[in-house]
């Protein structure tokens, strides 16, 4: 049933996508827990330089797919493929798909024992054997692009927690990756700091990133996602544009969770 | 020993209370007792009852320490208890080597309160403030037993002067390493690792293993000087590993030779495969460490025969001894405990819960009887190597568990965001998994390294003349046969507490500041 | 098949030395061969060199005679000295020693780490006094002051036949009450004489019939809100139906008080322990008191003071407050700790050897030095106390999984 569902779901969107502008596509993927069947046959599509924004109920596996994809969860069926490379056992594909995908957590994780400046450059450094001082220079230049160079030599505890996800996004950022996954980045904030992450993360969009982001903040994805994906009991349900899906949801489900947010 | 765990867990538990205010009530003394000892009935009572009780015992026991005791044993007999029989022209060996140890901490702690200092100017946070009195709650014990020692117990000026000659260079260490700047700080620690490992070898010998222990003092002086060579240079660095390797195998044949040819090799390998740092760092090293067993050869110094070795020097270097070994040990068994790969994690289970069932004497009596048999042919091992080897494998156990405590406590956000960023596992352990297991559980380990120290008293019954077993020595003279039991233990436990009280003060105070400190 | 699928390439093979899976299977293969072939290589010298010195390294040899037999053995095994015997009595002792040490170790501790909370100051004091010194000595040294000090050069006097030890009698009688010597000291115990079976009988039906009590008064309590006091109701009915039965059956047990033998040289009647016994488990005891006197601080301090406030704020007087909220818990922190304590104190009593005390260890060390094979003398050994640790640790989950379901 949801088989065709989701079929008809991408075939009906409005943007296609050409094979050379794919970035990443997921085919068929299933994921258990054990006995719990988290993803039902997921199929999308996202092309370069697009915003998707993942929305649904908690529980509905909107965090599972996007750490699918950067393979911090293995799927049991299907195939995932980010920029031509394929998520399979082959160690070497799962470290150059790691490589070219950044994430932004909802707790930020940023390490607590190294400075701001060191967490954004230990990647460069140690993976791709940028050497200090140009990994230094490439780090103040995010710290600046992300609004806060002051903190450079500063502890990720004396941070506040918006200044923190900030910096997490830079960390991500440091690597030069082709797609930036966001798993819910202002969950956790106070609500007077997510203003400025959001705006982070539109400037990001802006600059062309291809972007992932799970979140509940539907302003957001009003300004700035290209595409709206809906899931629910781990299944897309419905895809969109901002417009058509805010205005005219087609779903029962769809429309049940939007009267239940706005 | 699971002591340990206890103790461990109600620091953990303790360090989680705010500590009270201090109210400074001024109470008249009238008014003080009433509040403190007769707030109730039942408090009245208790209080009726115990003050006599406690007043008198007291009063005995000051009786028997100034009085009644017979202390003459301990007068007489202090050599026994401070190094056994150890040979009289051999002591300098110890001199040396306690005023390298107080040299040696000195410098290391000049240096944590430089760092200290340059990461508070760096982060903008004002350091704690630190008063003397933080430190004398916890020493005193220390500077208490010195001081009984040096009044009541010694007969020359000789322990005096030693005494005397370790403050000093303590203090010069200290004075040292926080004059030093901010880019200096690895040869600072360099010079302390070594003065430490010197002191280590001033009793070992310069032969044998020493030569790898005072390579490994030198990485990080080699760290700071490859960071600041020019690449090219680097280059130069590494292909001088390759030529030491090549000189080390060609003097010395076997397999020593073969790692060193074998490392200079990778050294220079690595370094035209582009990573011109860690090549030149390894290269140094090897060339570092053929020079440094070259040298230890020409010094030519001799271990000491540690057959008459003993007393409470023993029990600290033996002490101190294992718990450096068996940390390597013990932390490759909490990685192996926490592996996703069933073989690996079954091995380390098997290894620490055998080594946790049994007491530590059966190791010991095992050690004793056979452990040279598990060796080659006709190797003969000395009691105290076998005692090390023991105490090495059975705390290797212990210190497993609480790094896997300190495993535990980082967060698996903090792997993910490793692996996120496309570090390759090794790279997520060694970076950012460890350094913060291993700050989070310092003072359960301080905590071990004090279960290690008064475990040392078991090797009493396996021959071996150790603090305790220093009593076995001096009541076996006709002089003091039945004579003075009670004050010679006394003694002995009083050393043994005005350590541990001190170690054990320390960790309660680090579990207190690292605890609230950076989260 | 949608028309996405018809444009992607077929999946490629993975190469076998890049498969993630296969790299997991190959690396446990290489770290089990790399420790099996350590493991051969070490048991390898061993029986090679053994048998070389004309050791014998099966494990037969164990049950043959040890060649020494067991002072005061506490006559629950024929004393005869052949080895498998003779482990069962060290086990024996061992648990002994063990249980009678936990017991003093958890009153006195839970004691203490009461004290060290107390309001009274001179309480307090001595407690952290007793906590602060005792926590920080070797096990081993209080040991041997209590087997050397207290006892062998101490101030009891010494046991031989020509010298009298205390006897402290019973008012008005010549039966001792106590006997205490530098070697021996002895306690009045019970002696059958008469019917005990018929006796114990009614004691059960006496523990049934408390068991009813219980029951009912809880339920008094749930019907009608009145005290239970069901404790006292419960140990009441038990304690009167006992002595109902004793009296009843004719008074089956009568005491026996100890005396020094005719020979002088031992202690017939009462309970006679010797001075290994009293050492080990008094200096175990009180060593652990002071851990555990720690671990129930630190325990009932963890107990966050939420729930001291809320329990005021809900009127519940002081002894309330302790036995509902703050106690039960306390002792759910405390109880992990304290296993591991209890474990402690069994491998603790191993040092019993300088006691000579025949706990399992030192009847091991002895039998090594009247010449059987060390190996498998120590692997029996080192079997036996694993046999404890598990002991122990079954108990530690079982019970705190209780705990855990309670308080999810």
């Amino acid at each position: 049933m949801s088989d065709t569902t989701s079929t008809d779901v991408i075939n009906a969107d409005a943007t296609q996508i050409a094979t050379s502008e794919v970035m990443i596509e997921v085919v068929g993927m299933h994921k258990h827990f054990g006995d719990f069947h988290a993803l039902k046959n997921i199929n999308m599509r996202v092309g370069k330089q697009e915003v998707v924004v993942v929305i649904g109920p908690s529980g509905s596996g909107k965090s599972t797919l996007i750490r699918c994809i950067n393979r911090l969860e293995e799927h049991n069926d299907g195939r995932i493929i980010v920029d031509g490379v394929e998520l399979t056992d082959d160690v070497r594909n799962i470290a150059e798909v790691r490589r070219e995908t950044g994430m932004v957590f909802q707790s930020f994780n940023l390490f607590p024992h190294l400075t701001v400046l060191d967490n954004i450059t230990l990647a460069p450094r140690q993976v791709r054997k940028m050497p200090k001082a140009d990994a230094e220079a490439l780090a103040m230049t995010l710290l600046e692009r992300v609004k806060i160079p002051q903190q450079a030599r500063k502890f990720p505890g004396q941070l506040s927690g918006g200044q923190q996800q900030r910096v997490a996004i830079a960390r991500a950022l440091a690597m030069k990756p082709k797609v930036v996954l966001f798993d819910e980045p202002t969950s956790a904030l106070d609500p007077e700091m997510v203003k400025e992450v959001l705006d982070t993360m539109k400037d990001l969009a802006a600059d062309g990133m291809t972007m992932i982001v799970v979140t509940h903040e539907m302003g957001f994805a009003r300004e700035v996602a290209d595409r709206v994906v809906f899931m629910a009991d781990g299944e897309i349900v419905e895809v969109g544009t901002p417009e058509h899906f805010f205005t005219e949801p087609r779903e029962e489900r769809t429309k049940l969770f939007l009267s239940q947010i706005l | 020993m699971s002591e340990i765990d206890s103790t461990a867990a109600v620091n953990e538990l303790l360090a989680q209370v705010p500590p009270e205010p201090r109210v400074r009530e001024q109470l008249s003394p009238g008014q003080w007792v009433k509040k403190n000892l007769f707030n109730s009935k039942l408090n009245t009572v208790i209080t009726i009852v115990l003050a006599p009780i406690t007043i008198y015992l007291g009063y005995r026991f000051f009786r028997f320490v100034f009085v009644t005791g017979r202390w003459e044993p301990v007068r007489q007999n202090l050599e026994l208890f401070m190094v056994a029989r150890y040979p009289r022209g051999e002591r300098w060996r110890i001199l040396t080597q306690l005023v390298l140890v107080a040299g040696a901490a000195g410098i290391g702690t000049g240096l944590v309160g430089k760092r200290q200092r340059i990461v508070a100017a760096q982060t903008g946070q004002p350091l704690p403030p630190r008063s003397w009195r933080t430190y004398a709650s916890s020493y005193w014990s220390i500077v208490l037993y010195v001081v009984v020692l040096l009044a009541a117990f010694t007969r020359t000026f000789g322990p005096l002067l030693l005494t005397l000659g370790c403050i000093t260079t303590g203090v010069v260490g200290y004075l040292i390493g926080r004059a030093l700047p901010g880019a200096a700080l690895p040869y600072g620690w360099t010079l302390a690792a070594l003065t430490g490992v010197a002191s280590f070898q001033v009793l070992s010998g310069t032969g044998g293993w020493a030569w790898f222990f005072t390579t490994v003092a030198l990485v990080p002086a080699v760290g700071a000087v490859v960071a600041a060579l020019p690449a090219n240079a680097r280059l130069v660095g590494a292909g001088l590993g390759t030529a030491a390797g090549l000189v080390t195998v060609i003097l010395k044949p076997g397999w020593l030779g073969g790692a060193a040819i074998v490392l200079g090799a990778f050294a220079l390998f690595t370094a035209l495969r582009g990573n011109r740092v860690d090549g030149a760092r390894l290269g140094l090293l090897v060339a570092a460490g053929g020079g440094v067993y070259l040298l230890g050869r020409a010094i030519g110094l001799d271990g000491i025969d540690w057959a008459n070795w003993g007393g409470l020097h023993l029990s600290l270097v033996v002490a101190s001894a294992a718990i450096v070994l068996a940390l390597p040990l013990g932390i490759l068994l909490a990685l192996g405990r926490r592996s996703k790969l069933p073989a690996v994690r079954v091995m380390s289970v098997a290894y620490i819960e055998f080594f946790r069932g049994a007491p530590l004497i059966s190791f010991l009596l095992a050690a004793t009887f056979f452990l040279g048999f598990f060796l080659g042919a006709g190797t003969t091992l000395s009691q105290i190597t076998r005692a090390i080897a023991a105490i090495t494998l059975f705390s290797a156990a212990y210190v497993a568990e609480v790094v896997r405590g300190g495993l535990n406590a980082v967060s698996k956000g903090q792997v993910e965001a490793g692996q996120a960023l496309g570090l390759p596992a090794s790279k997520v352990t060694r970076l950012i998994v460890m350094p913060q297991a291993l700050r989070a559980v310092i003072p359960a380990m301080v905590g071990q390294f004090i279960s290690l120290f008064k475990d040392t008293s078991l090797l009493t019954i396996i021959g071996v003349a150790e603090y305790l077993g220093a009593r076995d020595l001096v009541h076996s003279q006709n002089a003091f046969r039945g004579i003075g039991i009670a004050e010679t233990l006394v003694f002995v436990a009083f050393g043994y507490w005005a350590f541990t009280f001190t170690m054990s003060r320390e960790s309660q105070r680090l579990e207190r500041r690292l605890g609230v400190g950076q989260r | 098949m949608t028309s996405i699928e018809s444009e992607l390439r077929p999946v490629p093979r993975v190469p076998l030395w890049r498969n993630e899976r296969v790299l997991k299977i190959v690396a446990q293969i290489v770290a089990v061969a790399v420790v099996v072939a350590l493991l051969r290589w070490l048991i390898g010298n061993l029986t090679t060199n053994l048998n070389r010195v004309g050791i014998s390294t099966d494990f037969g040899v164990l049950r043959q005679s040890t060649n020494f037999t067991i002072r005061d053995d506490p006559g629950f095994a024929p004393n005869s000295p052949v080895f498998p015997n003779m482990l069962w009595v060290g086990v024996k002792n061992t648990a002994i020693a063990s249980v009678v040490g936990i017991a003093i170790a958890v009153g006195l501790g839970v004691l203490i780490g009461v004290g060290r909370l107390s309001s009274n100051w001179l309480v307090r004091k001595l407690c952290t006094v007793y906590v602060e010194i005792i926590r920080n000595i070797p096990p081993l040294a209080i040991i041997i002051f209590f087997g050397y000090a207290v006892f062998t050069y101490g101030p009891f006097p010494i046991f031989n036949p020509r010298n009298p030890p205390w006897q402290v009698k019973l008012p008005g009688s010549d039966n001792n009450f106590l006997i205490l010597s530098n070697d021996r000291w002895a306690f009045p115990s019970f002696m059958k004489d008469g019917n005990v079976g018929i006796f114990w009988i009614l004691v059960l039906v006496a523990v049934a019939a408390a068991i009813v009590a219980w029951k009912w008064r809880t339920k008094v309590n749930v019907d009608t809100g009145a005290p239970h006091h069901r404790v006292v109701w419960a140990f009441g009915v038990l304690v009167v139906l006992a002595v109902i039965a004793f009296l009843a059956t004719g008074v089956p047990y009568r005491w026996s008080w100890p005396a020094v033998s005719a020979s002088g040289r031992t202690i017939v009647g009462g309970f006679g322990t010797n001075a290994g016994y009293l050492s080990i488990t008094g200096a175990l005891g009180l060593y652990h008191a002071s851990h555990i006197a720690e671990i129930t601080r630190g325990s009932i301090l963890a107990v966050p003071r939420g729930q001291s406030e809320a329990s005021l704020a809900l009127a519940l007087g002081g002894f309330q407050r302790y036995r509902f909220v703050i106690l039960p818990q306390a002792a759910k922190i405390g109880f992990p700790p304290i296993i591991s304590q209890f474990l402690s104190l069994t491998k603790n009593t191993s040092l019993a050897t300088v006691v000579a005390y025949p706990e399992v260890t030192s009847l091991v060390t002895s039998a090594i030095g009247n010449g059987k094979p060390a190996v498998q003398m120590l692997v029996a050994l080192m079997a036996i106390y694993l046999l404890f640790s598990f002991a122990w640790s079954v108990l530690l989950n079982s019970v705190g999984r209780k705990f855990k379901e309670v308080s999810r």
